[in-house]
């Protein structure tokens, strides 16, 4: 079986999760759980995709756009397993399914051909460095996940409407610690990413654009966290700001990847 | 050998006032007595006698012999000495109306404030304290465990307990919206209003850390701050207090605004952002409506938390249907249980439908 179908059968998975949560009348505990299942159907096809890629080129497959989108969206739901269940936050599931469905989508207009980008074989620190990084990514994805559902509970707070997501969604104090915790662990992955691409030695055979755009990320990320404590920064604006600042990294991400992928 | 006949009969607030529901009620300590002598009296094999401030309610198994409907008020009448006829109040039904009855009850389908669930503690209350006196019997121990059974899966099936419906509790579950746990939270009582007492009240049951007390008069402020096991502060130095305490209510007689929004805009910034939850109870208002639009901070006034409220007891309401979806099985299973222990009296249990006409049932609200 062709590897890509994987990535067909989690994307099918990854959607039929947002169906199921957004079905109305569902009591809410059938509702977590049979989306959590989903996803966990799409994280395995998600797991399986990566695996088989692995063997087709020997290495991590993170050598193209395809592909990352790929590992970000494995590392996102990954993260989303490890979070959701710590915090008891399984309500972020619901936002993580269709975040995974349109990561999937992005990911399928890149090239998927298996010529790796870089000529040099895999070595364990450019390995460690790309998953530590996708993971890091996926980190802050959950974060901006976060701050998007506590904007959805401070908008039901400020209008005073009680329907919808009101009575689904967690307190805003709850949402806003997780969100900081999360930037927090994000940073510190991307940072231990960029401390392990120091050491592996391809700088030449990178794009100085990616690197610069990798450095812009993370000085976005360090002001983001030191804004709030050196200035007085609303947490409604704060939220905002975790979220669109990720829509913009992915953005920017998927351009970057597609115009170097095209040249 | 005959089977079980079980009854149930009461008075509640459907049918009767709340001055004659005062006169009937009985003291938990007099249950020792009780319990027998309505056995007794009304020719009971088993009972359990439930008695709340809405509703006084027995559930029986009765001797063949026995006439409930006509027992239950002559005994309410000569035990409280009450001259007024109490037949008009009061209700009793048989069979699978019975079990039906008390299904709807301890799912509280017939509460006051539909949902509640304060009904289920009084009723399991009123079954132990039954089986603690020994006027329980195989019939009424499988009634009472399958009525729990229903009752749980009512509430959690359906979203009739969802939403709180007193101006005291939206305030908490809003506050608990906005902050998660109020552990650590601290709240601020400008006015000594009978409202903002019993929502300062609510915020305590949860576990607020700090409660301060302001008045125009400080002595009012310390007897209420006293009565709340929390602190008095000064009239003049309560806007300073803002910038430590999460939760601000009010309930002045004050003509104008006490805090105008340039005021809580300054405030705000000093508080670098931390969240705070208005509770404006007084009418004329107390607070600028323009300081909800103000990042951090939410205001809601007495007409939004009375909608609120009518909101939630509107969407109990149209839960109704489907929790009684949910507990006919569960009635079904019951009635099948004792048709299957071989003790139905000969002709079997009768319906709803059979008692009705004999036992006019009591209005559904």
């Amino acid at each position: 079986m062709n590897e890509r179908l994987w990535i067909l059968i989690s994307a099918a998975f990854a959607f039929a999760s947002t169906v199921w949560t957004f079905l109305p009348h569902r009591p809410q505990f059938h509702t977590r759980r049979g989306a959590q299942i989903l996803l966990g159907f799409t994280f395995v096809a998600l797991t399986l995709f990566l695996l088989k890629r692995g063997e087709v080129i020997h290495r991590c497959p993170l050598t193209n756009g395809f592909e990352a989108t790929a590992f970000l969206t494995w590392g996102l739901i990954f993260t989303y397993f490890l979070i959701g269940t710590s915090f008891r936050l399984s309500i972020l599931g619901a936002f993580t399914a269709p975040l995974s469905l349109f990561l999937l989508t992005l990911g399928w207009f890149f090239t998927k051909d298996t010529h790796p980008l870089l000529s040099e074989p895999a070595h364990w620190q450019s390995e460690f460095h790309a998953a530590i990084s996708v993971l890091s990514y996926g980190t802050l994805g959950l974060a901006s996940i976060c701050g998007g559902m506590y904007l959805v509970q401070e908008h039901h707070l400020k209008t005073h409407d009680f329907s919808g997501w009101f009575n689904r969604l967690p307190s805003m104090g709850d949402l806003d610690s997780v969100l900081h915790r999360l930037l927090r662990w994000g940073f510190v992955l991307m940072t231990l990413g960029i401390i392990s691409g120091f050491s592996t030695g391809l700088f030449e055979q990178v794009s100085k654009i990616k690197i610069i755009w990798a450095w812009l990320v993370w000085f976005w990320y360090l002001i983001l966290l030191a804004v709030p404590r050196l200035f007085r920064l609303s947490h409604r604006r704060f939220a905002w700001a975790s979220l669109l600042g990720y829509i913009l990294v992915l953005l920017s991400f998927w351009i970057m990847n597609y115009l170097l992928g095209k040249n | 050998m005959p089977g079980p006949r079980l009854v149930c009969g009461g008075i509640s607030f459907h049918e009767a006032p709340v001055e004659v529901l005062e006169k009937v009620s009985f003291a938990k300590e007099n249950f020792p007595l009780l319990l027998p002598q309505l056995q007794q009296e009304l020719r009971l094999d088993e009972i359990v006698l439930l008695s709340t401030c809405n509703r006084v309610e027995f559930f029986a198994v009765a001797q063949s012999d026995a006439i409930p409907s006509v027992q239950w008020p002559e005994f309410l009448q000569r035990y409280h000495a009450i001259s007024e006829d109490l037949s008009s109040h009061t209700f009793c039904v048989e069979g699978t109306a019975c079990v039906e009855h008390l299904f709807e009850v301890a799912s509280g389908l017939q509460s006051m404030v539909v949902g509640e669930t304060e009904i289920f503690g009084q009723i399991k209350d009123a079954y132990e304290t039954a089986n603690t006196h020994k006027t329980t019997g195989k019939w009424l121990h499988k009634l009472f465990q399958s009525s729990f059974n229903a009752a749980k899966e009512v509430r959690s099936q359906t979203a009739i307990t969802r939403g709180s419906v007193s101006v005291g509790s939206v305030s908490v579950e809003l506050a608990e919206k906005i902050f998660g746990s109020l552990k650590t939270r601290k709240a601020l009582v400008i006015g000594a209003g009978d409202t903002s007492e019993k929502t300062a009240r609510a915020l305590q049951s949860r576990g607020i850390s700090d409660l301060y007390v302001t008045n125009r008069t400080l002595e009012r402020a310390e007897l209420l701050a006293h009565e709340l096991q929390g602190h008095a502060i000064p009239w003049e130095s309560w806007k300073e207090k803002i910038l430590e305490i999460d939760i601000l209510i009010s309930s002045t007689t004050a003509p104008d605004f006490v805090l105008h929004a340039h005021e809580a805009k300054s405030l705000i910034k000093q508080r670098r952002g931390k969240p705070l939850f208005l509770i404006d109870l007084a009418i004329p208002r107390d607070f600028d409506p323009q300081i909800n639009e103000l990042d951090d901070l939410y205001l809601y006034n007495l007409d939004d938390l009375q909608k609120i409220s009518s909101q939630h007891l509107q969407d109990r309401g149209g839960e109704i249907e489907k929790a009684r979806q949910i507990l006919r099985p569960h009635v079904h299973k019951l009635i099948e249980w004792i048709a299957n222990h071989k003790k139905i009296i000969e002709a079997g249990i009768p319906s709803t439908k059979t008692t009705e006409h004999l036992h006019p049932r009591r209005p559904q609200n």
